[in-house]
């Protein structure tokens, strides 16, 4: 009777002078792996502008319907955005939002994407709603790129085309080396 | 990776409380005294009653087991019998067949007692916009700490639990009934 | 019938048929861009290619300009034409920008649908695209032409169905492109169209733009509240919403954002087949209006308190119960505007007339000669059009006589010059003719300001001189001087007048002319097609918001006032108790102060009406309504065909129905059951209202094109809707005629009401239309500007030395003595200087510059 009772304490005893298990949360914190999905932000261009143009393509991809938009036309003189439009309203609804990250792989501007701010608690549902002003960093943050290979910034090596564009490229650049010809001015 | 910067004020805190010395001395100072330390008991021994009803509850019980050990913080004890608890954690889909099990349990619990919307569903019925779902458990028993995610971390939801220790905390004053 | 091979089958063909079309109603899809069912066949697209063997010859055709001949052998999914689709469209991609995220018509767009169908993943043109400036050609529209795949439907509907000349295609190659030939707002009243027919964002709106995606609107079926034409329309707008906390509040409150995101074409081929004008399309953000009424409101010592609507009913029933029993029932007057639906209409009425006892109903402009009665009840026993709408298609001489048809009913227009295309013979009569009557008149004639009697008497006179009739009351008077007070030629007028000819005209000229015109339309088998200018003008008489007519067709026992009468009685202070119905009849009238007058010497004024105006500072109570958006409803058409209206938003404010306030004012007085829904009033209408005795719920029946799915830009006309006439009986009565030569205006400028597409109590209360509105504008004869040394602004002094600043925009179809002003007159009150029926003179100053 009491050789499985010392055996089986001895087991607890082993852990004793192991490693401990235990994260001590509030100050110690797992480091997340980087692809994590947690709170949203919405990102800006290098100058400043916000990404996000409001084409409305995270919303329609959202399987909950968490995310409100409302466009508006850019005054050009002053844009907040590039190009034409930009959200008025971006919302998104935390009460709703499951996280799956179906918005960031939408969004066509690289404008959505995911952090890993999990520490979302809030006392009342109305803080549930985040708008634009909440989810947008300041200017000057380094971005996060989150296209997956579906909207690629360079073309592929092998592809024709990136083959034709080089030789454009080459031509370009040789006629700027060369200098307008007398005769082509 | 980036953190967000906090937003604004802190919402759980309530502001604008005069400590002034006059203030002070025209309370009780007895009363005082045992306001504080009921505060600081109750928010240091808040025995759950966890309402596991779906996949929440498995992130639930990743907070309170070894790894991320919710009895640093002095809750431990996961009570089934809500006569004996005095928070519910809510981590799952309330649907309205469970609805009503959920209210009894809620009136079956001791005063003080306070409630956790863990999880999406819980919060305001997430992805389940359907006539079987209730649309947040707001809507049976008073929630005082949402805990947004699709399930939360463990983590998520001690930091939950930790903001309601500070609505305890900064609670306007404690009730003995 | 002949026989052709499609695609391995045996299939029958009407001579005359294309193969897309066969294909098309057979299910084939057959990917197009450039060709438009309802457009002229352009075939510069290329798309619909298909592969057609005839006669051993085999070759790629396009399908949408290929007529069937027997023995055809048609393929369309072979693998040659797959190519050729695949590289036309490359090709067509080769300089299209894509902005898909940025651009409106996302979602909703054929180049878009196509690629995603047929075309290639990659584009191999590496080179940098051309930049073409964007133009804006109108406020309403913006251009962008380095999306413009060239495949001229635009050009096609705006040149060949709108007959309009001021936008086309310019260039050669690659600078080939779409746009206006002038700097100026294009000169069209259905550049909107423009929008719905483009097969890609290209051309864009305003109104929509970048606000949505179609995705989120839910669509309903409505009717144009602008014109009595009745256009059938969609209203796009967001409602709903799946948010926790409920950005949009479901159900009886209008949340902020609640709005009508545009406004697309419904076609039915008997109204509006499938086009509508700009109006309709453009302006409908008055319903977010700041100048909406919100409350119920009572005027207690001199200030307005808001209450609850059981209070306001109780005390405007007890008030008017009051003064029923203490002056009698004719004491009472309701003036209506025309605006509300025939539910609406018909509780007013009943309210008036059945509950209260008072005859003194009326919607009318208030001109002296409507005392008289009806004008087209006098001759034909029926106040309604003897026409339809499309009976425009089928007259072989058509007489369009005083009415600006550019200002009031576009849509008839368009049909107009469809007709002439044909082969009619379109006449104009009108005090002036502008550019817009050029696009579809064969002859235009013009009268003097004042003759439009004369000229509608001659008309009738060589109409009996023809048929040998001599007509009663006119026997005193010579041709020769009425053509001579109408400054027409005798030729002139009998080139017109043939036998089964279709008159149409509007129902504010004077009552005479109505009378003659539908007088002479029965002596030669002809038709008349009355236009209403009230926007349910022909439902309003239907459901007896008239002094003499109880219902279309049948006659009241005994006369009440009309408009003109109870504002007379009114300044007598006969009248007690006066309900304004969705009317202010101070900025909506002439003669400002003699209506004026009237309202201030009344007890005890009620109005009904959706937005602030002038009459309700003179109101004791205000009660606030929907707008036609906001509510469900029938609307008869000027031609007698009933519509129903869906309701789009939810109310603003507190706002409810017309009907169901008048419900609960008839409910309060006789105890009678209130009614609660609007079905229900319907059922009453279509039981008691002897020319809507066999129409049916529902109202609508639809039938569906066989247009393709992945092809959205024919998606809005995919479904073709119909709706039944009200059928009125004619028994023509014996006519006779009270005619005296009047005065003429001999000296200074004569000051003359008219219309104006831009000008309405709707588009002034729309922010956005600004550019297209002329506020405080007057118009008149560019020499007459020179001559008097006017630099835009002028001072117009009345006869009492009043002045009146105001803008002058020159006009050189105008005669040289007239200045044109406009209706509603709620940003200058020059209806002042006007009399009754719409004249008035005038001096000119020009303004002091400060």
């Amino acid at each position: 009777m009491i050789g499985p009772l010392i055996k089986g304490l001895s087991i607890t005893f082993k852990y004793i002078f192991k490693k401990k298990f235990t994260v001590q949360y509030p100050e110690e914190r797992r480091e997340l792996p980087p692809r994590a999905k947690w709170l949203h932000i919405l990102q800006r261009h290098e100058d400043g502008t916000e990404r996000c143009v409001a084409c409305m393509l995270c919303a329609s991809a959202c399987p909950t319907e968490a995310i409100y938009i409302v466009g508006e036309e850019n005054d050009l003189n002053n844009p907040i955005s590039h190009g034409e439009r930009y959200a008025k309203v971006w919302d998104l609804d935390l009460g709703r939002c499951m996280f799956c990250g179906y918005c960031v792989e939408a969004c066509p501007e690289e404008a959505l994407a995911m952090t890993d701010e999990y520490e979302l608690a809030v006392p009342t549902k109305k803080d549930l709603v985040l708008h634009k002003e909440d989810l947008l960093v300041p200017p000057g943050t380094p971005p996060i790129h989150t296209w997956l290979g579906f909207y690629r910034e360079e073309p592929v090596e092998a592809s024709p085309v990136s083959r034709a564009r080089e030789l454009h490229i080459e031509f370009e650049e040789y006629l700027k080396r060369r200098g307008p010809k007398e005769d082509e001015i | 990776m980036i953190r967000l910067e906090k937003r604004g004020k802190d919402p759980f805190i309530i502001y604008g409380r005069e400590k002034s010395i006059e203030e002070q001395l025209r309370r009780n100072i007895l009363i005082t005294t045992v306001d504080t330390m009921l505060k600081w008991s109750r928010r240091n021994s808040l025995w759950p009653l966890p309402l596991g009803l779906a996949c929440c509850a498995i992130e639930m019980m990743g907070a309170f087991f070894s790894r991320y050990d919710m009895a640093r913080f002095g809750f431990e004890v996961f009570r089934f019998s809500p006569r004996q608890a005095d928070l519910m954690i809510v981590a799952g889909t309330v649907t309205k067949k469970m609805a009503p099990i959920v209210k009894r349990l809620y009136d079956q619990m001791s005063e003080p007692k306070w409630v956790i919307a863990m999880g999406a569903c819980a919060m305001a019925g997430g992805p389940y916009n359907s006539y079987a779902v209730v649309q947040g458990v707001d809507n049976l028993v008073p929630v005082d700490v949402y805990v947004p995610g699709c399930p939360p971390r463990p983590e998520s939801l001690i930091y939950g639990i930790m903001k309601l220790r500070e609505k305890i905390k900064y609670e306007r004053e404690a009730k003995i009934l | 019938m002949p026989k052709f091979i499609l695609n391995g089958k045996e299939v029958e063909f009407k001579p005359g048929e294309t193969i897309l079309q066969v294909a098309w109603r057979l299910g084939v899809k057959i990917p197009v861009f450039c060709y438009h069912p309802h457009l002229p066949v352009y075939a510069g697209c290329r798309m619909c290619l298909v592969e057609v063997e005839l006669r051993g010859r085999k070759g790629l055709l396009p399908s949408c300009a290929t007529q069937v001949a027997e023995g055809m052998v048609v393929n369309t999914e072979t693998d040659e034409v797959r190519q050729a689709r695949k590289s036309q469209l490359e090709f067509l991609l080769l300089n299209h920008p894509l902005e898909c995220p940025t651009c409106d018509a996302g979602g909703e767009c054929d180049l878009q649908n196509l690629t995603f169908f047929l075309g290639p993943a990659e584009s191999r043109y590496t080179f940098k695209k051309h930049e073409k400036e964007l133009v804006e050609a109108h406020p309403y529209l913006k251009l962008y032409p380095n999306r413009c795949i060239l495949c001229n439907r635009c050009v096609s509907f705006y040149q060949e169905i709108s007959a309009n000349d001021d936008w086309g295609m310019f260039g050669r190659g690659h600078n080939m492109r779409v746009g206006p030939y002038r700097d100026k707002i294009l000169d069209s009243e259905f550049s909107g169209n423009m929008i719905e027919v483009c097969p890609l964002g290209a051309i864009t709106g305003r109104d929509y733009r970048f606000k949505s995606r179609p995705w989120e609107h839910k669509v309903f079926n409505s009717i144009s509240p602008h014109d009595s034409i009745g256009a059938n329309i969609k209203v796009y707008a967001r409602v709903g919403g799946k948010y926790s906390r409920g950005y949009i509040i479901e159900g009886g409150v209008r949340g902020e954002n609640h709005e009508i995101l545009r406004v697309n074409m419904r076609p039915n081929y008997d109204v509006n087949d499938p086009w509508i004008d700009d109006r309709t399309r453009f302006i409908h953000s008055y319903v977010n209006s700041s100048e909406r009424i919100t409350e119920p409101l009572i005027k207690r010592e001199g200030e307005f308190k808001e209450v609850v609507w059981d209070e306001v009913i109780s005390h405007v029933s007890g008030k008017l119960a009051e003064i029923k029993e203490k002056y009698g029932s004719e004491a009472i007057a309701g003036i209506a505007g025309g605006r509300g639906s025939n539910e609406s209409a018909f509780f007013f009425a009943k309210l008036l007339k059945d509950t209260i006892g008072t005859k003194n109903v009326d919607f009318r402009i208030p001109r002296r000669d409507f005392e008289q009665g009806d004008p087209l009840y006098e001759v034909l026993g029926s106040s309604a059009s003897t026409a339809k709408l499309n009976d425009i298609y089928n007259a072989k001489n058509i007489v369009v006589f005083g009415t600006e048809i550019k200002e009031t009913h576009p849509l008839v227009g368009l049909k107009l010059v469809k007709a002439r295309k044909s082969g009619a013979r379109v006449y104009y009569l009108g005090k002036w003719s502008s550019k817009a009557e050029r696009r579809w008149a064969s002859r235009i004639y013009n009268y003097n300001i004042n003759g439009e009697v004369e000229a509608a008497l001659s008309i009738l006179k060589i109409a009996g001189l023809k048929k040998e009739i001599q007509i009663e009351g006119l026997d005193k008077v010579s041709l020769e001087t009425l053509l001579e007070l109408a400054g027409l030629e005798k030729e002139y007028i009998e080139e017109l007048v043939k036998e089964g000819s279709l008159f149409i005209f509007d129902d504010n000229l004077p009552y005479d002319v109505q009378k003659a015109l539908s007088y002479a339309s029965t002596l030669l088998d002809g038709k008349i097609l009355v236009l209403r200018n009230a926007p349910n003008g022909q439902g309003f008489i239907d459901m007896g918001v008239s002094p003499v007519l109880s219902n279309g067709q049948s006659l009241e026992a005994e006369k009440g006032l009309s408009t003109y009468g109870i504002l007379k009685a009114a300044r007598e202070g006969k009248i007690k108790a006066l309900l304004l119905y969705n009317i202010d009849p101070i900025v909506e009238f002439p003669a400002r102060d003699e209506v004026l007058e009237a309202i201030k010497s009344v007890d005890f004024i009620v109005v009904f009406d959706s937005f602030w105006s002038e009459v309700t500072g003179y109101a004791d109570v205000v009660m606030p309504l929907t707008l036609s958006f906001e509510e469900d409803g029938s609307y008869t058409n000027t031609e007698g065909r009933v519509q129903w209206a869906e309701k789009a938003i939810p109310v603003y404010g507190m706002a409810r129905e017309a009907w169901r306030i008048f419900a609960s004012i008839v409910g309060y007085i006789t105890g009678e059951n209130r009614v609660n829904d609007v079905k229900d009033v319907t059922e009453m209408i279509i039981n008691s209202i002897e020319p809507y005795k066999k129409l049916k719920f529902p109202l609508e029946s639809k039938f569906k094109e066989p247009y393709p799915d992945n092809i959205p830009s024919l998606h809005n006309i995919k479904t073709v809707y119909k709706y039944p006439t009200a059928e009125y009986k004619l028994r023509p009565r014996e006519v006779s005629f009270k005619y005296e030569t009047g005065e003429k205006i001999t000296d200074g400028y004569v000051l003359v009401m008219s219309y104006h597409l831009y000008k309405t109590v709707y588009t002034l209360r729309t922010e956005d239309a600004a550019p297209l509105v002329p506020l405080k504008v007057v118009e008149m004869n560019p020499l007459t500007i020179r001559q008097e040394g006017i630099e835009d602004e002028a001072i117009l002094i009345g006869p009492r030395n009043e002045e009146y600043e105001v803008k002058v925009m020159p006009n050189r179809n105008l005669p040289k003595g007239v200045v044109r002003v406009f209706y509603p007159f709620l940003d200058y009150d020059l209806n002042s200087l006007l009399d009754y029926n719409g004249f008035g003179h005038v001096r000119i100053a020009q303004a002091v510059r400060r």
